[in-house]
């Protein structure tokens, strides 16, 4: 009798999710958009071709995958499994330290650092041979656990050895001894604004500006589901983006390459976008200038960079007249001098992060 | 249309099986026959129409094989099924490979490629077994086609068997019965098969891609992809087959088991015995047996065996290197007979798994490889000729990374749950809290496995389409 009542419970529970989610499945609306994944999803368009060919099939089954109801859920039981069933150190390419989570950037690819200093010196030595140029490396938030936890992490003694044997007579800035671990966001790579003023400090004085002071009101933005956030898939909380304004900050022009007003700083709207961290400086532009007309004296500052000066730059701002971001992932070097004036009132900056260095294939 | 899908789990299988269940006893079968032809379509629409021809051409050789029997021509009907069957999954299998040797040896033209479709090397060893069963007059001629349909387009097995002989299920093609026990049995063994491949299976896979994408290879690394390799395998092929006979279980049909702990074997001789039992069955009594002999002589016997072999590899999947793997085997198997056996019964039982084990993880490298320089070049590796590091800070990373999934998987591979299970059952207490905690646990596991599925498209095969 209990056997008999074993057997229809299993045979009853197993029919339940095979038909809950069938129908959950079909009745539940098309998602278009996944905020925790960061992406978009797409219908597949039925075809004669396709179905005969078996595209059909497999286009239906990733789909069938992303709309599959409580995907983040699963997606979450799939991380725990890997994480504390298995206990694998590392799941979809990324760690998790607490509340963490990393990204792995190894091994160091020395080809690729003398690349990209061969570029930097390519475009210096094109539009500001002579101008005071300084380099910094911003640290890979692994570098901060790596070590402690036995991870897989770059040689940065050896990567710094080859910026400064490629990069000869150029000032370098230490950023490592100014950052630790709490400065980053928790679920993205990205380091947070809010905690960055000592640095632009430090950054201002290596560059010979005078001391400013300044102060900033805080603004919170939540929830910001970072990029690690989406490749880790436990269920963590997410982060809260922490942003800087005073009046200075509220009054400078910022526009891009072609003369377009991106509408300040900030841009509110891109918040709600895929990537939540695009908020700083509209995201990927390949030039944008920044104006501040209260500045002391004319000098301008160019700053070579990838995303992590976004968030920087803002607190660069009231050290400079103007402050030029441009990003090489998204202009060739070559095509600097049609969208760019350049001149003897320049300070030049060489600011990437050891992921772009250790790809440098992206810059162009 | 993979077991591991959401097409399949969320809406083939519940569609398939309301329609199974909802219809009378008189059109189960029809309806195993679409559903398979269905499954077949979504997953090889390419060559759809295979599977069809495959059981018409089964059909008719049947229907000829009665009639010709006692005539003086009752071979042709034979030779004629063998030609069109075995010639089928030869030239899917092996055409490409011989034509690209050719190609190369006389610098020509790139190779046409075949499709290789799904589950092609089943159901030609089943319709084969009814066409040998039926003209050696052990089984009766099936003359209903939807019957016939039903066998040849059994989905449960096409992904990669069990390769159900006819005369085991000729009965039960007529009649079988339906049992609430006798489905959650077939749903136990089924989400067991399905947690097997896309837990640990899948899991397990990662080590090899990793392997494969290494800069710095070492030693030690090929040691631990190709135990790794060992293990995949064995939780890919036997999840599908506890999936298939899951399957097979809640549609009405008893089928025995296919993997019976095989990596606990302590001779190859044994672990043959317990891998992939139908289909080292298959090979026994329609290869080796008829070719051996009952009263055969030594030569003959290893003949017989060495034909095994090479059978065995060709079937797991096309290349030399599979070739190669079948026909070890099938040497040691006769070092066995021959001296090798006497020796390793009188050795401490650990002395034959440590031998099973070393020869495993050593010829699945042939398995492994990529033609039939892979598995020499890996060997190499691994006895550290190939001029490797031996270890280096990341294989220390991923040694320590999949460790404990290397050793789950190491103890789900022999018999350890199922008699941590009977020990507990033998008290009332325990039975009872095993009855209660198994729909949970049975529930639980379907749903982690489901979400392993969700996340992500990673889901290789070891195997070659079978």
């Amino acid at each position: 009798m209990a056997k008999d009542w074993k057997h229809k419970a299993i045979c009853l529970s197993f029919i339940l999710v095979l038909a809950g989610f069938m129908l959950a499945h079909i009745l539940l609306p098309h998602r278009e958009i996944s905020y925790t994944e960061g992406r978009t999803f797409r219908r597949p368009e039925f075809s004669r071709e396709k179905l005969f060919s078996g595209r059909m099939a497999l286009e239906y089954e990733k789909y069938a995958l992303e709309q599959f109801p409580l995907r983040d859920r699963f997606r979450g039981l799939k991380a725990l499994t890997a994480f504390y069933l298995l206990r694998l150190e590392e799941h979809n390419g990324v760690q998790v330290l607490g509340n963490g989570i990393y990204l792995r950037e190894y091994p160091l690819r020395e080809d690729s650092v003398r690349a990209a200093a061969a570029k930097f010196r390519e475009v210096y030595s094109r539009y500001l041979a002579g101008q005071p140029v300084y380099y910094a490396v911003v640290p890979d938030k692994n570098c901060y656990v790596a070590a402690e936890r036995g991870w897989l992490a770059p040689d940065y003694e050896r990567m710094l050895d080859i910026l400064r044997e490629n990069l000869p007579g150029w000032t370098y800035i230490d950023l490592f001894a100014e950052l630790t671990i709490a400065d980053y966001y928790r679920t993205d790579g990205h380091w947070r604004q809010e905690r960055l003023i000592p640095l632009a400090d430090t950054i201002l004085a290596r560059m010979g500006r005078e001391p400013v002071q300044r102060e900033y009101q805080r603004h919170e933005l939540y929830p910001f589901y970072g990029a690690y956030y989406a490749r880790c898939g436990l269920p963590l909380a997410p982060d809260t983006i922490t942003y800087l304004t005073n009046p200075v900050l509220e009054a400078v022009r910022v526009w891009d390459q072609d003369g377009r007003d991106l509408g300040g700083i900030y841009n509110p709207e891109l918040f709600s976008s895929l990537n939540p961290y695009n908020f700083f400086l509209s995201g990927p532009v390949p030039i944008i200038t920044i104006e501040n007309s209260s500045a002391a004296d004319d000098r301008e500052l160019v700053i070579f960079r990838d995303s992590f000066a976004s968030s920087l730059a803002p607190l660069l701002v009231e050290g400079y007249a103007r402050i030029h971001l441009v990003d090489l992932r998204y202009i060739p070097g070559d095509q600097l001098g049609e969208k760019l004036q350049f001149g003897p009132n320049q300070d030049v900056l060489f600011l990437y992060s050891i992921p772009v260095l250790n790809n440098s294939s992206m810059l162009r | 249309m993979p077991f591991t899908s959401a097409s399949f789990l969320y809406f083939f299988l519940p569609l398939t099986l309301m329609l199974y269940f909802a219809v009378p006893r008189c059109l189960k079968n029809p309806v195993l026959g679409l559903a398979g032809l269905v499954f077949f379509f979504w997953g090889e629409p390419r060559c759809w129409a295979l599977l069809p021809a495959a059981a018409l051409a089964g059909y008719g050789h049947g229907l000829w094989i009665e009639k010709a029997r006692g005539r003086r021509w009752q071979t042709v009907p034979l030779l004629s099924a063998l030609a069109v069957h075995a010639g089928l999954l030869f030239l899917v299998r092996y055409t490409d490979i011989l034509r690209t040797n050719a190609n190369s040896f006389f610098r020509a033209e790139p190779a046409l490629r075949f499709l290789l479709p799904l589950g092609v090397g089943v159901f030609t060893l089943q319709v084969l077994s009814y066409c040998l069963d039926l003209y050696r007059g052990r089984a009766v001629v099936q003359r209903s086609f939807s019957d016939f349909a039903a066998y040849v387009c059994l989905f449960p097995v096409l992904i990669a068997g069990p390769i159900v002989p006819y005369r085991q299920i000729e009965g039960q093609l007529r009649q079988r019965g339906h049992s609430w026990a006798g489905a959650a049995a077939g749903i136990r063994t089924f989400v067991i098969g399905l947690a097997k491949k896309v837990i640990l299976g899948n899991t397990l896979a990662q080590v090899g891609y990793i392997c494969a994408r290494l800069e710095q290879p070492t030693v030690l690394f090929h040691w631990l992809a190709a135990a790794a390799f060992v293990l995949q395998i064995y939780y890919d092929l036997s999840g599908h087959s506890d999936m298939a006979l899951g399957l097979l279980r809640i549609l009405g049909f008893h089928v025995p088991r296919n993997f019976n702990y095989p990596l606990a074997a302590r001779s190859i001789t044994g672990f043959w015995q317990r891998w992939f039992i139908s289909l080292g069955t298959w090979v026994r009594d329609y290869i080796y047996a008829p070719l051996a002999g009952r009263t055969a002589g030594r030569a003959r016997e290893a003949a017989a065996l060495l034909a095994a072999g090479v059978l065995l590899g060709m079937w797991h999947g096309p290349g030399w290197n599979m070739l190669a793997w079948g026909l070890v085997f099938a040497g040691l198997i006769l070092l066995e007979r021959l001296s090798l056996g006497r020796v390793l019964n009188r050795l401490p039982r650990c002395a034959g798994h440590v031998y099973v084990l070393l020869v495993l993880v050593v010829n699945f490298t042939l398995f492994r490889a990529q033609g039939i320089q892979g598995g020499p070049a890996s060997l190499r590796g691994m006895l550290g000729l190939a001029g490797l590091p031996w270890s280096s800070p990341e294989t220390i990373f991923y040694l320590r990374s999949f460790s404990f999934t290397l050793v789950l998987a190491a103890l789900g591979a022999v018999p350890l749950l199922p008699r941590l299970a009977a020990a507990v059952r033998r008290s009332r207490a325990g039975e009872r809290a095993l009855s209660l905690l198994e729909p949970v646990l049975l529930i639980a596991l379907f749903l982690l496995a489901t979400g392993c599925l969700i996340d992500g498209y990673f889901s290789p095969y070891a195997f070659f389409k079978l």
